[in-house]
């Protein structure tokens, strides 16, 4: 862990304009993404933190300062991305849909790659299924698929979850830890949900809005693998209070007697 | 799949022939109780006596006046898939050349049929360009709207990789306007067919507009109603066949319970 990090951000802001005016979407942002982490951006709507994830996959550079890649994410399919919806080609057949990136990217055994990504998370049956087949949460399974197939060291998250039912997103959030445990990718997954941040992260980076800024970096430390058990320890309630307290404010309890 | 396909053409089929049973009863009921005269409406059997005796020339004009809508229209895919693709990739000249397409369209392209005889002879080139103007825009257009429709964040996980502009197109832009495509398809085939009849009418030796002005001139009404019912049968099947092309090219497509056609 004491490597160089995987990306690092210095002093990044970002702005742009809409109807007119000038929007600061992001300031002063700094951080390291270290190698095998799993790193949870979280924070109400308007803070940044999907504009932070775009900037870190590179689809927009920042208006000031500095974002250094390791080459290795630097390379084509080095960043897998995860949308809030799935984002699909809904003439395509599931297995095809998994197999896009290798259209760009060269790999070997591309098909049993993805066959076996398939198989992973419970889709199997469902390689020749067209998405609008599929319910939303196996067509974000697949979605997830298609984001690991070139084996990328990076796999961005962009509240992957937000747009499915409570139970679903729950199994989604493990299936996750149990591909993030068995893989080592580092992944940065948006939210704007406290228990999935604290579930899923090994460092949680709290986000506040306009401007969008980082307010508190947390360690997460409890133990892992986590599951349904991790709801009981006294840990995770008061990390998720610190959260809240932080996110929702302080002062919201006391403002209606 | 195809055998609810099947049974949608077969279901399609039956009601039609029900439909044109009808339409025959009614038509020949309204000459019998109206007492109209022949050379003004010719009751349903003098045509099908002119068609028989008149096929040894219909035939041969529906082909020319076919071809010629199929011409005219493959052009205006070509043509209308070119320009939308510029159009789509660069908002400057979207704004010179979509104004102009408004105003082309805006024109009535009838009154250019004259100039495209003159400029094109009194051949079938005429009636192809005829074909072309009229059913141009709706194939542009709705290519264009087809085109524009990709999901932007398709579009950025497609730069995420680094496909590249003609990959993104190939992959994303071109499949995923196919639907919108086909409706303008649609709408262009059958007013292809207008187009090289125009055509045909103004300035020709061949086709089926052709024989609809000669038999007109010698007041042969049964042999135009024969030649109009020839050529909309046959722009239907054109449809149809179009129609069969799109359920087979967009199957992917959820089965949204009643087809439009």
């Amino acid at each position: 862990m004491t490597a160089t990090p995987l990306l690092s951000l210095r002093g990044v802001s970002h702005r742009y304009r809409q109807s007119g005016r000038d929007v600061q979407a992001l300031e002063g942002v700094s951080l390291d993404v270290r190698d095998g982490e799993f790193l949870v951006l979280v924070g109400a709507s308007g803070c940044g933190k999907s504009t932070l994830l775009r900037l870190i996959a590179g689809l927009m550079p920042p208006t000031t300062g500095e974002i250094d890649r390791q080459p290795r994410i630097d390379e084509r399919g080095g960043i897998g991305m995860v949308f809030q919806r799935p984002v699909l080609m809904p003439w395509r057949s599931v297995l095809r849909n998994v197999l896009v990136p290798t259209e760009i990217v060269s790999k070997d055994d591309a098909k049993q790659a993805a066959l076996d990504l398939l198989a992973r998370t419970g889709l199997s049956e469902f390689e020749k299924a067209y998405p609008h087949q599929l319910s939303g949460g196996m067509q974000q399974r697949v979605a997830i698929c298609r984001a690991l197939l070139t084996d990328p060291p990076l796999l961005l998250m962009d509240e992957p979850f937000g747009a499915l039912d409570a139970i679903t997103r729950e199994r989604l959030n493990l299936l996750l830890q149990q591909i993030w445990a068995d893989t080592r990718k580092t992944v940065v997954l948006v939210t704007h949900n406290i228990e999935e941040a604290v579930l899923l992260a090994d460092r949680i980076v709290v986000m506040s809005p306009r401007p969008g800024r980082i307010v508190e970096v947390i360690d997460n430390d409890l133990p892992r693998p986590r599951g349904v058990h991790s709801y009981q320890d006294p840990g995770f309630a008061e990390l998720g209070v610190h959260l809240r307290s932080l996110i929702v404010g302080a002062d919201t309890e006391v403002s209606h007697a | 799949m195809l055998d609810g396909a099947l049974r949608t053409v077969v279901r399609g089929v039956l009601t039609t022939a029900v439909v044109a049973v009808g339409v025959v009863g009614a038509w020949w009921l309204i000459i019998r109780i109206f007492d109209i005269q022949e050379y003004v409406v010719p009751p349903p059997g003098a045509v099908w006596t002119a068609f028989v005796d008149s096929a040894s020339f219909l035939w041969p004009a529906l082909w020319v006046t076919l071809y010629e809508s199929v011409v005219g229209f493959a052009l205006s895919i070509v043509v209308g898939l070119a320009l939308a693709t510029i159009m789509v990739y660069s908002p400057l000249l979207r704004g010179v050349i979509m104004p102009s397409l408004v105003g082309l369209n805006a024109t009535p392209k009838v009154a250019l049929a004259p100039v495209l005889i003159l400029w094109l002879g009194l051949g079938i080139n005429s009636k192809i360009g005829m074909a072309f103007l009229l059913s141009f825009f709706p194939v542009v257009v709705n290519a264009v709207r087809g085109l524009d429709e990709a999901d932007p964040e398709l579009l950025d996980y497609f730069r995420l990789l680094r496909a590249g502009r003609l990959r993104t197109f190939l992959k994303v832009r071109l499949p995923n306007s196919l639907p919108t495509m086909f409706d303008g398809f649609k709408i262009a085939l059958p007013i292809a067919v207008v187009g090289a009849v125009i055509g045909e009418f103004v300035a020709s030796q061949e086709g089926i507009g052709y024989q609809i002005i000669v038999a007109y001139s010698t007041f042969s009404t049964g042999i135009v109603f024969a030649a109009v019912i020839l050529i909309a049968v046959a722009s239907t099947v054109l449809y149809g066949g179009l129609v069969l092309l799109e359920r087979v090219l967009l199957r992917w497509r959820p089965s949204s319970g009643k087809p439009a056609v």
